[in-house]
């Protein structure tokens, strides 16, 4: 299927161009529920007797637990029982297991679960909540990654050696650093050696907080024989469900997981255990009660996930010229207390830390440490927007001191087909280049913009987490219609409608004939995730394949009806006919009937999993089945006297490989945006002593819908030769180079760059004010302005 | 979160409200719109037994005009209707600039012009749950003894951030209460205590009714600009209401000027040197000492969210002279 030598595509653009359903964009299968207010969340579940559970929360950041006396909480009428982390020896995590359901001897940031209470209602739990006493004792608390990262600092996890970690993660003992991910080609020492100019820079990101509307909710049920069903809005069913089993050291089959049909907003946040810990925890105790946990928007913002604050220094030899020879890439992610995704998170963001750039000598060392601040995960991008930042932002240095410009820097050293990665990858289906070109095209790059206003470029690439599997059943009904048994979560991203859309074209009948069942994983089959834009891809694939298994047999049913060749027979508009002769058309339901009489059904399975070449043992493999590329260019105009930005316009352009259903892809890329611009410009958890101090919506500034500018949605198309009618995934490409974008516009329209996110109007404005004394003080020779880069060319 | 349980009373009476309200004392508090109120009892940074609920109190939410007696406003006149007025749009536009910068439209619907005079203070370390706020020592404003804004202080330094003082103090505002001793009418600075513990200047059973702005005069302007991270739904991190009435003739000297700020102190601040600028032509020099008093009587604080103090305080005179310069053009035209 795959080979490394370049494309061979297994869709021609004739059968492309035949697509009656595939690229275009039909009504979202959610669409109407939403619009009615009527699509079910997990809030609108209720299991018979449930109870209400409530999370009781450390108030310190670091410090062991003495005591927990619960007896006055367990005392108040209508509390069913307390939970506290002493009856729960557990440990869970995906790449690596550190994480106790609720705190075990020690707390790690403020926020950490440490008892939990079942009541009949909220507020008799609530109650409850403060009837709990813990004793505790202070430890010194770590708030600085760089700090942390020390060797000989005071240890978050003193047990680190002992924890289960998969292949690939790398945790240093004996230290705070839970995966150290390296990358090395060529000779970086050689490098410098050949340059004529080196450029260090340090940046930094703060933590961003995914903002779903649907906090994190879960109900679970535990049974006497240890039997777990758990209805929940956690993104991916399989993983939660092993998460969950490992943990508590029981089979696969006795946990179950019912996701909800709808999930409002997941951005990599509903991964991993959240609330689904904290009412296993209480289910494990209190036996035969479903008990439900909704996180409160506070509980999302101090005691969920957000994304990994940074400290990225990046040193780049060039050449005179504006040859880039090496690169050397240090990164530090902030993981808080527990590791969550954060050492795959730190793989991910040292695979692409270079940038989507040919560089012959590059070293990047990615450090993924813990603090006592709030945990930081999955977030989209994943790792993507902390390296974007540094080099991106780095390269417009570049381009400013050499007097080249940014965006001719960009096409000369952005990868091309059949380029070997730094990975060592041959790089094929990669449209990056188109992307850069177009984005350019649209904002007419060339065009002089009056003073005060300037523009900017990004372009960034991002790998999808490879090998893992997707399996899918379909299930052909006796009236021809079609469900999908996939365990695929519809978190708004519109995966519903892609898998229905890829569906109805494989076989051959109408949209409105196919349903996608939500997932369960008592019937739902595998699949990894829904994460890391790899839905539309690989559980495209299998449900194309599942459909193909159906199809064929249906084929088989109907060639003896209707005297033909199964080669031969066609499927259009749910009529089976033998091609070129539509008027011999035969209904799949008939051709069902004739065989089956009243019980006519057709089931078909599909797995995909991507081929690897022969290669190393590591968990994640270092081949990925597809790079996700995309550019974005950004306008602004800047007040001299405030310092205060005006994003004017936001242009996108992100490789589909071929877009689905392209007006979801657009609304993709918008939202996708409007989370790079309140990374770019306001969003940032701020903590003091390791307390988050704004965990609202009033205080955390995420743009509103009156802040987000007007965006120009530019879709590319490279088709992937193994993708479902040739499509890649884009979802978590479309924030990625937006804050650099933004940076490198500010810069171009009054010289300030500015190296840590959020780039606030005071900072701007402070970098104003110093340029002002400098030039003042400096006025005796000729005063220059920093040359405009690339201006008027 | 949940809201605490509370008693609720809705009198049908301005005097029955004032009298159940003093009877309760400290236990009682009236509610509007509730988009300030409710918020501190779900974070339980307030504990009153009881809500007197006002909007069943007649003649409360009228908003009449004339050219001698002004502008009067009932205390229960949302902000949108307000905004909506068509006298106050014509003869009051800074009023339909401040009420809609308020919150959110959701917010201005159920808030209320009394209740947004009324409302408390802010910090950064009190508004928040009592789940988050566990992690530091209860401060001044919960009876505790610490400011976490100013760790050395023995007073509470939360900041005002009201949108509408600003506005109604320019205009030259005044409010009437009523109590158990009878309507009282006041200039509309009086009602800020300055204290950030109990920064409304009510006594227990006392209410604010209704807010009277002189009729606007002939060439005049007035303007509200608010400093704010978002388009919507922010405080302000500074707030500053300019208005400006001119001499007859061409040459533009100024007749009244009055200069008011928000988010920069405990109460709002009615800057007295704008006073000076009366019988004055407006140079200018004079826009720049203008600025420059109001940067030197302004005091923010680090008491809330985004940018840092050191800019909302350089950002003063750059606010107060774009907004002179803006009454001004709206003065002459």
């Amino acid at each position: 299927m795959l080979n490394d030598k370049g494309i061979t595509l297994i869709e021609t653009a004739d059968t492309l161009e035949a697509l009656e359903i595939v690229g275009k964009s039909p009504q979202r299968a959610d669409a109407r529920d939403k619009v009615r207010g009527s699509a079910v969340y997990l809030e609108d579940m209720k299991v018979n007797n449930m109870l209400c559970g409530k999370v009781l929360r450390s108030r310190y950041p670091h410090a062991r637990i003495l005591s927990i006396d619960a007896s006055a909480a367990e005392k108040l009428p209508g509390v069913r029982g307390v939970v506290t982390g002493a009856e729960l020896p557990f440990l869970h995590g995906e790449s690596l297991v550190d994480e106790p359901f609720l705190a075990r001897d020690k707390v790690r940031y403020t926020g950490e679960a440490v008892a939990a209470v079942a009541a009949l209602d909220e507020a008799t739990a609530e109650e409850a909540l403060e009837l709990i006493t813990v004793q505790y004792q202070e430890l010194p608390p770590l708030f600085d990654v760089m700090e942390a990262a020390k060797p000989g600092a005071p240890l978050v996890h003193e047990a680190l050696a002992s924890y289960q970690h998969a292949p690939g993660i790398n945790p240093i003992h004996g230290t705070n650093i839970c995966n150290h991910f390296k990358l090395r080609r060529g000779d970086i020492e050689e490098g410098f050696a050949q340059s004529d100019c080196v450029f260090e820079d340090t940046f930094t990101t703060p933590m961003q907080q995914h903002c779903s509307l649907e906090p994190h909710g879960s109900i679970c049920l535990m049974n006497h024989d240890d039997k777990l069903t758990l209805w929940t809005n956690n993104d991916s069913p399989h993983r939660c469900r092993k998460e969950i089993a490992s943990a508590l050291k029981i089979p696969l089959t006795n946990v179950r997981i019912i996701t909800a049909p709808n999930i409002g907003g997941n951005f990599g946040g509903k991964g991993g255990l959240k609330a689904e810990a904290s009412a296993a925890a209480l289910a494990w105790k209190i036996r035969n009660r479903p008990i439900k946990v909704m996180y409160t928007r506070e509980e999302e913002f101090c005691s969920s996930i957000g994304r990994h604050p940074s400290v990225t220094r990046i040193k780049t030899g060039v050449r005179k010229d504006g040859t880039i020879v090496a690169r050397q890439v240090e990164t530090y992610l902030d993981s808080g207390a527990y590791a969550e995704k954060g050492p795959t998170v730190a793989r991910f963001c040292g695979l692409s830390a270079a940038g989507p750039y040919k560089i012959p000598h590059v070293k990047v060392d990615v450090y993924c440490v813990y603090t006592n601040k709030t945990v930081a995960g999955a977030m989209r991008g994943y790792g993507g927007p902390q390296g974007a930042w540094a080099y991106e932002s780095q390269m417009d240095v570049i381009a400013a001191k050499l007097g080249l410009d940014p965006l001719e820097l960009r096409l000369r050293h952005a990868y091309d087909e059949g380029d070997i990665h730094i990975t060592g990858q041959q790089i094929y289906s990669e449209g990056l280049k188109e992307c850069i070109e177009k984005v350019a095209e649209n904002m007419e790059w060339s065009r002089p913009r009056p003073e005060g206003r300037g523009r900017g470029i990004a372009c960034m690439e991002r790998a999808v987490k490879t090998p893992f599997g997707s399996a899918a059943f379909v299930k052909v009904n006796e009236d021809g219609t079609v469900d999908i048994l996939s365990s695929t979560t519809e978190v708004g991203q519109g995966s519903e409608t892609v898998l229905r859309q890829i569906a109805a074209e494989e076989l051959g009948v109408r949209l409105e004939q196919v349903r996608k069942a939500a997932p369960d994983t008592a019937y739902t089959p595998f699949d990894s995730s829904t994460t890391s834009s790899r839905s539309t891809f690989h559980m495209g694939n299998a449900v194309k394949m599942a459909v193909a298994d159906a199809k064929s047999q249906i084929l088989k049913l109907a060639a003896p009806l209707l005297e033909a060749n199964v080669d031969d027979l066609r499927i259009k508009d749910g009529n089976v006919h033998p091609q070129g002769q539509p008027e011999r058309a035969l209904p799949i339901a008939k051709v069902l009937q004739r065989h089956y009489g009243p019980s006519g059904t057709v089931l078909g399975r599909g797995y995909y999993i991507p081929e690897m070449p022969a290669e190393s043992e590591e968990y994640y493999s270092r081949f990925m089945v597809h790079w996700l590329v995309g550019a974005c260019g950004a306008e602004v105009e800047v007040n001299r006297k405030t310092g205060q930005i005006k994003v004017l316009k936001i242009w996108g352009a992100y490789d589909a490989g071929k877009a689905i259903h392209p007006v979801n892809c657009e609304g993709q890329i918008q939202g996708g945006i409007a989370i790079g611009l309140g990374l770019a410009l306001s969003e940032e958890v701020m903590s003091k002593d390791g307390a988050v101090m704004n965990p609202s919506f009033l205080s955390y500034k995420v743009p509103t819908a009156l802040d987000v500018p007007q965006i120009v949605p530019i879709i590319v198309e490279h088709p992937h030769p193994d993708g479902p009618f040739g499509a890649k995934g884009m979802g978590e490409t479309t924030n990625v180079p937006v804050p650099p974008a933004i940076a490198n516009a500010i810069y171009d329209a009054v010289g300030v760059r500015i190296h840590n996110l959020p780039v606030t109007p005071d900072k701007v404005l402070e970098v104003l004010k110093l340029k002002a004394q400098e030039q003042a003080g400096s006025r005796a020779p000729s005063p220059r302005r920093p040359a405009a880069p690339g201006r008027g060319k | 979160m949940k809201l605490p349980k509370f008693e609720y009373a809705a009198p049908e009476s301005l005097g029955q409200a004032c009298r159940l309200l003093e009877s309760r004392g400290e236990e009682a508090h009236p509610i509007a719109g509730g988009t300030d109120l409710l918020m501190a009892l779900k974070n339980r940074q307030k504990f009153p037994k009881m809500l007197v609920d006002l909007g069943a109190v007649p003649n409360l939410s009228r908003i009449e005009y004339s050219d001698a007696d002004g502008l009067r406003i009932g205390a229960m006149v949302s902000l949108r209707r307000l905004a909506a007025n068509p006298i106050v749009r014509e003869k009051y536009p800074i009023l339909v600039q401040a009420a809609l910068s308020v919150g959110t439209v959701q917010l201005q619907a159920m808030g209320t012009v009394g209740g947004n005079l009324c409302q408390d203070t802010c910090c950064m370390y009190f508004n928040r749950s009592a789940m988050v706020r566990q992690s530091l020592e209860p401060c001044h404003k919960l009876g505790g003894c610490i400011c976490h804004v100013v760790s050395s202080s023995e007073e509470c330094w939360a900041a005002y951030t009201g949108d509408l003082a600003p506005a109604l103090l320019a205009l030259g505002a005044s409010v009437s209460m009523a109590g158990p001793g009878g309507e009282q009418r006041l200039p509309l600075q009086e009602l800020f205590s300055g204290d950030g513990k109990r920064p409304i200047a009510l006594r227990p059973g006392q209410l604010l009714a209704e807010i009277q702005v002189p009729a606007a005069p002939p060439r005049s302007g007035a303007v509200y600009l608010k400093l704010r991270q978002r388009e919507t739904l922010d405080y302000p991190l500074l707030g500053v209401a300019v208005h400006l009435t001119l001499e007859r003739g061409e040459n533009g000297h100024c007749k009244t000027a009055a200069l008011a700020m928000t988010a920069v102190d405990k109460a709002p601040i009615l800057l007295q040197e704008a006073g000076k600028l009366a019988g004055r032509k407006l140079t200018e020099a004079q826009i720049r000492e203008l600025a420059r008093a109001a940067y030197k009587r302004a005091h923010p604080m680090k008491n809330l969210y985004g940018l840092t103090t050191k800019y909302r305080l350089s950002m003063v005179e750059v606010y107060v002279e774009m907004a002179v310069r803006q009454a001004l053009e709206s003065a002459i035209h």
